[in-house]
């Protein structure tokens, strides 16, 4: 099943791309015409450039609207949204002549443009890759959820402490002075950023060492404290790349608004004082 | 991180999720304020993002008690129940709802835009929106320009800078911004409207359609492939014909603005060369055509045949020929300046001109006529001179000629006896002969009563007659020279005594609408003139200097001083013309308008008496005597006695002639004239003794040769008395009369007139073999004694005018290798006797049928607001006209057109490829090739 499944998303990713390439071919072609018969190629690109940027915001109201389904399904969108990206990309380049505007007003708008499409190509590689990552972590945790799991977990280590199997000093130092913090507290901004398994080997390491004190009916109380912590270190790593994941979105989708408002008094602007008449 | 293996607990906190059961919609814009310590509430907030869940339910009232309604999954109906009131009993405080992700991002948006607006807000309101919006930095030149200008610099470019947003956004959306029917190019013609014409400044290398579309077939039928390459021909298959001829082009389409200071905004890439041409080269040294004959002719204007200069007459005259003897480098090094004449040629062909010169130029010319036989013909001329009445002989000048076609009469009667007719050849037994005779005769009386009555007046009047074009002031004076209108009058005294008893004033001024269409104050400068009752203005001068009008062009006296000093006495007898018989006019004030327009002047003679002269038989008027001594108010001798209007000889101060005047006018001196005046008389000696300023921006005078000019030699105006003529007598070389009156002949004559007189009046006055000499060198290049053009300097290179090409010799003479010109500009050798006649010297320039030239763009003579046109005339660059070219290229690829030799052999691609190659010197399009091409708007 799997087979099939796979070859019908590479005919479909073939597909888009060759349809891609090809509307890109025939967009420089054109252009570069224009450019041979001193047309000025800023004009025409323009103009796509910012037909792309329209539909690329649109995708979001696509989202939004379900009664607009009509028009192709979000994947479909999203599939859209993608290649119009890259072809963005490109087009803006060719627009503003591969060299950074001088302007004020064309140094924000491109900055903001950057901005979007570098967003939007982080958010590209963070869902091409981030969802294997979090897969193999083997948890499915939603990321507003995070927290209530993160209470349940500190409910569990409040359950052991109180256990009287693990009634022993050196365990319940163990979960009231390292694990409970650990439990509660957020990570580091730091391990948001990086996000590493250096606490949770750590606090593994003591858990072991814990054990030339314990007897051996007790040692088995550990195992329970080992869980909470790998537990506790996968909804931290969840928490990180979730956050990352919906975190690209507000520089993505925030200066969308701003981009188009800018763009359209940039089109006012350049026809108003447009030379070449 | 590495991520852990699959968790064992993985069913430990799905079952968290489960016991939790909440079921998340991350579109509400509310989360509950407990979530983030892991504590949601199972009811959440309200839309208003206040806390919905404040107690564990919300009792209903039933009956008259309250009932605890909450539901089972949060453990059903408590066992308390509400309170009496209807609470519910497990009341807990609220928590603070926090914005959900999405609605996070949806107010950020908010944020963003609102500051994006407000930012555009203050700084449109802060009156510095032109440098916010200001795509970037102006260029340095342009920068410069607009500094001062502040926020209206924008509106120097842009013409609806100063209107609104709102008027940006209507007229963007085609509302119209009241400003279309100016454009940007207009703006940008506002500063550069010396660079090109408005008419031709959006057309195509601002040249006509037409004409770019004749060079642009001339171009291709010459060359080898006349096909594009194939990536052109699949992109016109593709998307259309390219740029088309005549489609406006705008400035900002090549020079594009607002890419920093350091811009070079004139800088063209052979790409926007190549969008608009057909063939695409890639590169100089590999594609581009061999050249065509380049640089032969270009930028010459004379006639100078550097072949034989080096060739024979150097070496002749054992001198070296080094090109730097007349070819100089200006301010930035480049070899552009010639020297003068006087330095450069003087020293060999000054005295050929001075030789050719020497008899001078006769404006007046009496030609002899058999008064008997005329008379016996019924054509009587009246009194004629009676040294010049015992036959016919003579002819009559060249401008004699022309201003006579001014005259109605005499024209007929030029008409009827042709041009250059002599009066030897007349036909006495043929009565159209001898009526045009009689014609011509009082047309050259009226002609001298016109120009002692008007001068120079009269000069510009016959002359928009005849030629058919006004003369302006400044030619007029060109033209004349410091003409006086005295030395006219003395020779009509002297020449027709009874000139103004034959003729009347209305009689003598030809009738022409042009000259009535002159500006009041030129016609009463004529009436000014008409009033005129002085013999000789300096005199009046001396005489009654208090009577002198300052203002006048020329001083105009209240009353004549000189009355009755010329002879008052009156001609009632002698038949005039008209019929008319003036009583009271002084034959010697030459101005009949004196009798009727100052009588005080007449009645009041302060001059006594003369005798009639009785060496002048034939006339009956009173020469001018000399003053006594007696009268104290007026000189012991007359001091213009030297004019030749005294009639006494032994009074009359002897006036020093030149040694080789006398010599060449020994005629004279052995046959003074019967009136006993001086045998010569020089006005231009002593009146006109200035000589005409220096009029020729080649002649130096700090660099004449003092030998030849200058020195013991007849400048100006000389009446000649013995052979009745007024001559005037050449500076030298750059003679500004002598070229005005070729310049205002050959522009007649390209104009069209196809008269045979004219041809004649060219022909007298500016052919090679003439007296000047001027068209031997000046004349265009066919060769044609009929010139049709006139190349007065001696580089014909235009500083106004742009052509294709473009060389700079600076970078070049400063490599050791080509510091001598010769290194290039290599001489062919000219073959033995075809050097020394000027017809071999033209015969080497190319005839206008034989070659096209392309680059040859100029202004012609008549077009004062610098229309391109194209002219046969080159700048720099020839191209063979198709029809002449095949068979005629010789082994070296040069062009051979019929009757062409350039004394150079033309320059190879292969010289210049040498060091301009892709990748070492610059070999662009633009590096050799000018866009804008044509003539600079002169304001």
């Amino acid at each position: 099943m799997a087979g099939p499944m796979i070859e019908q998303f590479w005919r479909r990713r073939l597909r888009h791309l060759t349809l891609f390439l090809l509307l890109a071919a025939v967009g420089s072609l054109w252009l570069y015409w224009q450019r041979q018969n001193l047309g000025r190629t800023s004009f025409p690109s323009g103009y796509m450039l910012f037909a792309i940027v329209l539909t690329l915001a649109a995708y979001r109201v696509r989202k939004r609207w379900h009664f607009l389904r009509g028009l192709g399904s979000s994947s479909a969108w999203l599939h859209l949204h993608i290649y119009l990206g890259f072809a963005a990309f490109g087009l803006f380049w060719v627009h503003i002549g591969f060299q950074w505007p001088l302007g004020t007003l064309e140094q924000v708008l491109a900055t903001v443009f950057m901005l979007i499409t570098g967003s939007g190509f982080y958010g590209l590689y963070l869902t091409r890759t981030y969802p294997k990552k979090l897969t193999a972590v083997g948890n499915e945790v939603l990321y507003e959820q995070i927290p209530i799991q993160r209470r349940h977990l500190v409910r569990r280590a409040e359950a052991l402490a109180l256990d009287g199997k693990y009634q022993t000093e050196i365990l319940i130092d163990f979960i009231d002075r390292r694990l409970m913090p650990f439990l509660t507290r957020g990570r580091s901004f730091y391990y948001l950023l990086f996000p590493n398994g250096g606490t949770r080997r750590a606090l593994l390491t003591e858990v072991e060492n814990l054990n030339r004190y314990l007897t051996s009916d007790h040692q088995s109380g550990t195992v329970p404290l080992k869980r909470l912590i790998q537990d506790k270190d996968d909804l931290d790593f969840h928490y990180a790349l979730q956050g990352r994941l919906k975190g690209w979105l507000f520089v993505h989708i925030c200066l969308t608004g701003v981009l188009i408002v800018l763009a359209g008094l940039h089109t006012v602007l350049v026809h108003v004082f447009q030379g070449g008449v | 991180m590495t991520p852990s293996p699959a968790n064992p607990n993985d069913g430990e906190l799905r079952q968290a999720n489960v016991l939790q059961n909440n079921y998340h919609r991350p579109n509400f814009p509310w989360v509950c304020g407990n979530a983030s310590i892991g504590e949601p509430c199972w009811t959440g907030p309200t839309a208003d993002g206040s806390c919905g869940c404040r107690a564990e339910c919300y009792p209903i009232a039933r009956g008259s008690g309250w009932a605890c309604s909450r539901p089972l999954h949060r453990g059903g109906t408590c066992s308390e129940g509400p309170t009496k009131d209807g609470r519910c009993c497990n009341e807990r405080p609220p928590c603070v709802p926090r914005r959900s992700l999405r609605s996070q991002r949806q107010r950020l948006s908010f944020a963003l835009l609102s500051m994006t607006l407000g930012i555009g807000l203050i700084i449109y309101g802060s009156g510095r929106t032109y440098d916010v919006i200001a795509p970037g930095p102006l260029s340095s030149p342009h920068a410069e320009r607009l500094a001062h200008q502040g926020n209206d610099r924008c509106a120097s470019c842009h013409p609806q800078a100063h209107q609104s947003l709102g008027q940006w956004v209507g007229g963007m959306l085609g509302g119209g911004t009241g400003e279309k029917n100016i454009t940007q190019t207009d703006l940008c013609l506002n500063c550069h409207q010396r660079d090109m014409s408005r008419e031709h400044s959006r057309l195509a290398h601002n040249v006509a359609p037409t004409d770019l579309a004749k060079l642009s077939e001339d171009v291709l039928n010459r060359s080898e492939s006349s096909s594009g390459s194939i990536r052109q021909v699949s992109s016109r298959m593709v998307f259309g014909a390219p740029f088309k001829n005549g489609q406006p082009i705008a400035c900002a389409t090549c020079h594009r603005e607002h890419h920093g200071q350091a811009i070079d905004m004139k800088a063209m890439t052979d790409q926007q060369c190549q969008s608009c041409h057909g063939q695409n080269f890639h590169s100089f040294e590999l594609d581009h055509p061999e050249f065509n004959n380049w640089p032969q002719v270009a930028g010459q204007g004379i006639r100078f045949d550097h072949s034989s200069h080096h060739f024979k007459h150097f070496p002749q005259g054992n001198r070296p020929f080094e090109c730097s003897q007349c070819h100089r480098d200006d301010r930035q090094g480049n070899v552009q300046q010639l020297v003068g004449f006087e330095q450069a040629c003087g020293a060999c062909h000054q005295g050929a001109i001075d030789l050719s010169i020497e008899r001078g130029f006769a404006l007046l010319q009496l030609p002899s006529l058999d008064v008997d036989a005329l008379r016996a013909s019924q054509q009587d001329v009246g009194q004629w001179p009676a040294e010049l009445s015992r036959g016919f002989d003579g002819r009559i000048s060249p401008l004699s000629e022309l201003l006579l076609r001014a005259d109605p009469e005499a024209a007929a009667g030029l008409a009827v006896l042709g041009p250059g007719f002599d009066f030897l050849d007349l036909d006495t037994s043929d009565g159209t002969h001898t009526l045009a005779a009689g014609q011509v005769a009082w047309g050259i009386k009226r002609l001298v009563a016109d120009l002692s009555l008007r001068g120079n007046e009269a000069i510009r009047q016959r002359l928009q007659i005849v030629l058919e074009q006004p003369i302006d002031d400044q030619r007029l004076v060109r033209l004349s020279q410091n003409f006086s209108m005295t030395l006219v009058q003395d020779s009509a005294g002297i020449w027709f005594p009874q000139l103004w008893q034959e003729l009347t004033p209305e009689q003598v001024t030809p009738k022409s609408s042009m000259h009535q269409k002159r500006p009041a104050d030129q016609t009463n400068q004529v009436a000014e003139s008409a009033r005129l009752v002085l013999p000789n203005d300096i005199l009046a001068r001396i005489l009654n200097p208090e009577l002198v009008m300052p203002d006048g062009p020329q001083e105009l006296l209240a009353e004549n001083p000189l009355q009755g000093a010329y002879g008052a006495s009156s001609v009632s007898n002698t038949p005039s013309r008209s019929g008319a018989v003036t009583n009271s006019t002084p034959a010697g004030s030459a101005n009949p308008s004196v009798s009727t327009n100052l009588t005080t002047a007449a009645v009041a003679p302060s001059r006594p008496e003369t005798k009639p002269n009785t060496a002048s038989s034939s006339t009956t008027v009173n020469p001018p005597q000399i003053p006594t001594s007696d009268d104290p108010n007026l000189l012991a001798q007359n001091p213009l006695s030297g004019y030749g209007s005294g009639t006494d000889t032994s009074s009359s101060v002897p006036l020093e002639v030149p040694a080789e005047h006398h010599r060449a006018n020994d005629r004279e001196i052995a046959n003074p004239p019967a009136s006993g005046l001086p045998n010569k008389t020089v006005p231009g000696a002593t009146a006109n003794q200035e000589p005409p300023a220096q009029q020729s921006g080649t002649a130096d005078p700090s660099s004449a040769t003092p030998s030849v000019i200058g020195k013991s030699k007849l400048v100006g105006w000389v009446r000649d008395d013995a052979g009745f003529s007024l001559d005037y007598h050449l500076q030298g070389h750059g003679d500004l009369w002598m070229k005005e009156w070729i310049d205002v002949l050959i522009e007649r004559q390209s104009s069209g007139a196809p008269e045979v007189w004219l041809a004649y009046l060219v022909g007298e006055m500016a052919a090679p073999d003439k007296a000047g000499n001027c068209l031997l060198c000046h004349g265009d290049r066919s060769g044609s004694n009929l010139t049709a053009s006139v190349n007065w300097a001696a580089r014909y290179r235009d500083p106004t005018l742009k052509g294709w090409t473009k060389f700079n010799h600076r970078p070049h003479t400063l490599l050791p290798g080509l510091s001598d010109c010769r290194s290039c500009h290599q001489l062919r050798e000219t073959p033995a006797g075809q050097d020394s006649p000027a017809s071999a010297v033209a015969n080497r320039r190319p005839a206008p049928t034989g070659s096209f030239h392309w680059a040859g763009f100029s202004k012609s003579a008549a077009d004062g607001t610098g229309q391109v046109q194209l002219a046969a005339a080159s700048l720099d660059t020839a191209v063979p006209n198709p029809s002449t070219e095949q068979g005629q290229r010789g082994q070296d690829g040069n062009l051979q057109t019929a009757g062409h030799r350039s004394d150079f052999h033309s320059l190879t691609k292969t010289q210049c490829a040498a060091c301009h190659q892709s990748g070492s010197t610059r070999s662009g399009c633009s590096t050799c090739h000018n866009y804008h091409v044509g003539q600079r708007v002169q304001k």
